[in-house]
């Protein structure tokens, strides 16, 4: 193992991991600075960050942040990608030569058990001693020396945010590292005996080395439960006899009451604490004092609450009104592009395309920009600081009824302004189920695009509503977009996601000052995944709606009987059958499918379709409802049409752009179609329900 | 003479070691104190779970016992028994059987010792794997606002859990 001269000049892949809330990203950021690229890891919805760290001129190595787990036994797909990476076994992925394990220095019992994990790996290891600052002020004492001695790995006190120890740790990668170490953790020896005997049948039928078929041994033998229905892709790996004689081995420890999973658990921390005990001096376990004080304010009975309910409000008014100003001027500048290219280009096919298609289609992507970018600078700010695990502690009672996460409050909350940020701020929830279901129903939150609509539906409904009637219907349609949330998370839990028993454990960690590079860095990041990802989609598929709309064309046409001539008017057409028995004709067909583009274009659609200008008010539009009338005479806007058609949009999935985010953050296109599915039969029905219904007892 | 000293003595041993397994009434539960005898059957023994501090109930048996070990069903003999050495004065079983509660019994500060899970499970598996494992101190910090979770100090952090994972680890309180 002492390899050390030729492991040299072979080191181009190094993987960083460690705890959450280690600081593992922020060293990660420090290492590559931008040099970084985001992506998935194959086939699922764990983020894969890589970049590369310069070293010397001509030395640039490759950096692989792994997922930040607190195990590498595989219960969940973070564990898996992390463990997959570290055995060399991902795909794409090379398997890293040197692995920087973050520790929270201030927290190190609990940080250092991955830390005996990644050991068993038998990969080169540097230790990186994270948040030495916050070890001094707590007045804790560490003998770097003697910790590097028990250990057998390097160490390197740093403090990622600050830079400092930066260059050490680059130093020691330049040099290279060796992997030797002895375990010096021991179990029951009947545990220890049972442990080489499968180590040795991995050795003989997998051809494994050593340290792999240790720490996969381990893994078998906690895995605790019977391997051939375990759900973990161990099983994938090895053939039927090896299966038998590892249940054999099982029942055996079983008999004799052993619990391998205790075992090796205990047997760690047991050696980690002695490591401690001789080289950490003063080990002040109150923890962090000004975090003490804040967490009697802020998780607080009455100012907890206070104080929750303050910051989310606040952070929903900038979301909700203070990014309509950048908004207003990103579609102010797009529409006046627009209309100096039509202006000063030839006009034909080409010209079209690129004003109404390309540059409004573009103008629709930057339009969720501000959006994006102040959720992210606040969940960054609430993330960075500690308080995010509060908001969740606060939250997960109510959260919890209907089988979600604390965490789901803030996409859902988010999703009031936009879907497409609360989705994508979903990422902040740990386990994929609960992300998943937050994903699922967050588009049934009322975001602001359904306002104009429902501004129109409402002034149809009531001709001279009141201030009141107004706000009282617009509260009575976000509160049963709410409801549907509730209901359908909990549908969720109880069908489609069964299985997953809910977990919640979660680290409360100390409060710490925000790094704002860190936050405007995350923000960038966010930001540019989403242009480049989520925006293509978008784009590609408001072009092939625009051209829907607008081909086959007909220049002698009005646009009214262009519109109903189009392949989107056609489809309205098509469509009509199946909208009738909720009331509803052609032209709100073609509304109806008009408005995927955003659902606010229902209006401007639904302004061509009834000759009106355009740019027409509120006022004319209502008047041209109220007088719109079926072939034979009937009124089309019925009070139950205009009730249907606010609570058709209240759960209708009208919005490409959200199907395109959902399928950039789910990883494929079985969940976005599933959701579009769902939500327009829910739609569908209740829209069915209340006309149906209502004209059975009588209403019109 | 010498025989008969020799078996008066070990009539004797056996007389005065009321706190061995046996000794112990069907249904009880107690805490191993001691092994004594052969190393080798001691090892034996604790190769079975009956390790020192280990959780012994006596199911039920006169001579050879039927006893609750880790949780699974062992028989022993009684030679065997006899040389496992239980904690089973009545004070001291009354005390620690009303010294183990649940985690979600504790009020608010309240520290106690983390004595074991009630069942063998991912969740509990993760929670060792996170420091929560038996021996660890543990103190309630506070409950959140509406009753649900629980944040916990456990090895010189903060963990909170819901109420429910809460009720799966047993504490020992002092």
């Amino acid at each position: 193992m002492s390899q050390t001269s030729s492991v040299e000049h072979t080191i181009q892949t190094i993987a960083l991991a460690g705890n959450p809330n280690s600081g593992k990203t922020t060293l990660f950021n420090a290492f590559t600075k931008l040099r970084q690229k985001v992506g998935n890891y194959p086939g699922v919805t764990v983020e894969k960050k890589t970049g590369t760290l310069v070293l010397a001129k001509d030395r640039v190595v490759n950096v692989i942040d792994l997922p930040g787990t607190y195990s590498l036994a595989v219960r969940s797909m973070d564990e898996q990608i992390a463990r997959d990476v570290l055995l060399g076994r991902a795909p794409d992925t090379p398997k890293p030569h040197v692995v920087v394990c973050v520790v929270d220095a201030s927290n190190l019992e609990r940080n250092l058990y991955l830390f005996t994990q990644i050991q068993d790996l038998g990969l080169p290891i540097i230790l990186a001693l994270n948040m030495m600052d916050e070890v001094k002020r707590r007045g804790i004492e560490i003998n770097v020396e003697k910790l590097s001695q028990e250990l057998q790995v390097p160490v390197v006190p740093i403090v990622a945010n600050q830079n400092i120890g930066i260059a050490e740790i680059k130093q020691l990668i330049a040099k290279g590292v060796s992997a030797k170490y002895t375990r010096q953790w021991r179990m029951a020896p009947d545990l220890e005996e049972d442990v080489e005997h499968i180590v040795r049948l991995l050795k003989q039928h997998e051809q494994m080395d050593d340290a792999t078929a240790f720490s996969e041994a381990m893994s078998i033998l906690s895995i605790g439960r019977s391997f051939m229905s375990g759900t973990n892709a161990v099983e994938d790996f090895y053939n039927e006899e090896f299966r038998f004689q590892i249940e054999a081995i099982q029942e055996k420890l079983k008999q004799k009451g052993l619990r391998a999973r205790s075992a090796a658990v205990e047997a760690r921390y047991n050696w980690i604490k002695s490591v401690i005990k001789v080289s950490v001096k003063d080990l002040n376990r109150k923890g962090s004092e000004i975090t003490e004080k804040l967490d009697a304010i802020l998780t607080h009975k009455i100012f907890g609450w206070m104080a929750f309910v303050g910051i989310m409000s606040f952070m929903f008014y900038l979301i909700f009104s203070v990014a309509t100003y950048p908004m207003d001027w990103i579609d102010a500048v797009f529409s006046s592009l627009g209309g100096s290219l039509a202006e000063h280009l030839p006009p034909g096919v080409l010209t079209d395309l690129l004003v109404d298609g390309v540059v409004a289609g573009v103008g629709g992507v930057v339009i969720f920009l501000p959006q994006i970018l102040i959720l992210f600078f606040f969940i960054g700010l609430l993330q960075d600081t500690g308080y995010m695990a509060r908001a969740a502690f606060i939250m997960d009672r109510l959260m919890s009824k209907v089988g979600l996460h604390g965490k789901s409050f803030i996409p859902l909350l988010s999703s009031y302004a936009c879907a497409i940020p609360g989705i994508m701020a979903s990422r902040t929830i740990e386990s994929p189920k609960d992300r998943l279901v937050t994903i699922l129903v967050a588009p049934m939150m009322s975001c602001s695009a359904r306002l104009p609509v429902y501004t129109v539906m409402i002034a149809a409904l009531i001709p001279e509503a009141t201030a009141w009637q107004k706000a009282g219907i617009m509260l009575a349609l976000y509160a049963l977009g709410t409801a549907g949330v509730g209901v359908m998370a909990w549908v969720f839990k109880k069908t489609l996601l069964k299985r997953q028993k809910p977990i919640f454990i979660m680290e409360l960690p100390p409060y710490r000052f925000p790094s704002f590079k860190a936050i405007m860095l995350q923000m960038w990041e966010r930001s540019s995944l989403f242009l480049k990802r989520a925006g293509t989609i978008i784009l590609a598929m408001s072009i092939i709606l625009w051209a829907l709309m607008t081909y086959p064309k007909h220049e002698d046409l009005t646009p009214h009987d262009a519109l109903q001539q189009s392949y989107a008017g056609q489809l309205g057409t098509a469509l009509e059958p199946a909208l009738k028995p909720l009331g509803y004709d052609w032209r709100i067909g073609i509304g109806l499918v008009g408005s995927f583009a955003a659902r606010e274009v229902f209006v401007s659609t639904m302004n061509i379709v009834f000759n009106l200008d355009e740019e027409g008010d509120v006022e004319t539009l209502r008047d041209a409802f109220r007088n719109a009338k079926w072939p034979d005479g009937r009124p089309l806007f019925t009070p139950l049409v205009c009730v249907g058609l606010m609570v058709f949009f209240v759960f209708a999935l009208q919005c490409l752009s959200t199907v395109a985010v959902v399928w950039r953050e789910t990883g494929g296109w079985q969940w976005p179609l599933f959701q579009i599915f769902y939500l327009t039969l829910i739609a569908y029905i209740l829209a069915l329900a209340v006309y149906q219904g209502g004209r059975l007892l009588g209403f019109q | 003479m010498f025989g008969w000293f020799k078996k008066r003595k070990r009539r004797d041993e056996e007389l005065i070691e009321t706190d061995s397994l046996c000794n112990v009434a069907d249904g009880q539960s107690v805490v191993i104190k001691h092994l004594k005898g052969k190393d080798h059957d001691c090892q034996r023994l604790r190769e079975m779970g009956f390790c020192e501090q280990a959780r012994v109930e006596k199911i039920s048996g006169k001579g050879t016992l039927i006893c609750r070990v880790c949780d699974s069903k062992v028989v022993i003999s009684q030679g065997l028994a006899k040389n496992i050495l239980v904690n089973t004065c009545p004070e001291n079983e009354e005390n620690s059987m009303k010294n183990i509660i649940l985690l979600s019994e504790l009020s608010q500060g309240q520290k106690a010792i983390v004595h074991d899970f009630i069942e063998e499970n991912d969740t509990c598996a993760r929670l060792e794997e996170m420091g929560v494992t038996p021996g660890e101190p543990v103190e309630v910090i506070r409950y959140a606002p509406l009753g649900d979770p629980i944040e916990i100090r456990i090895r010189g952090y903060m963990l909170s859990l819901r109420k429910e994972e809460a009720e799966l680890i047993q504490v020992e309180i002092k």
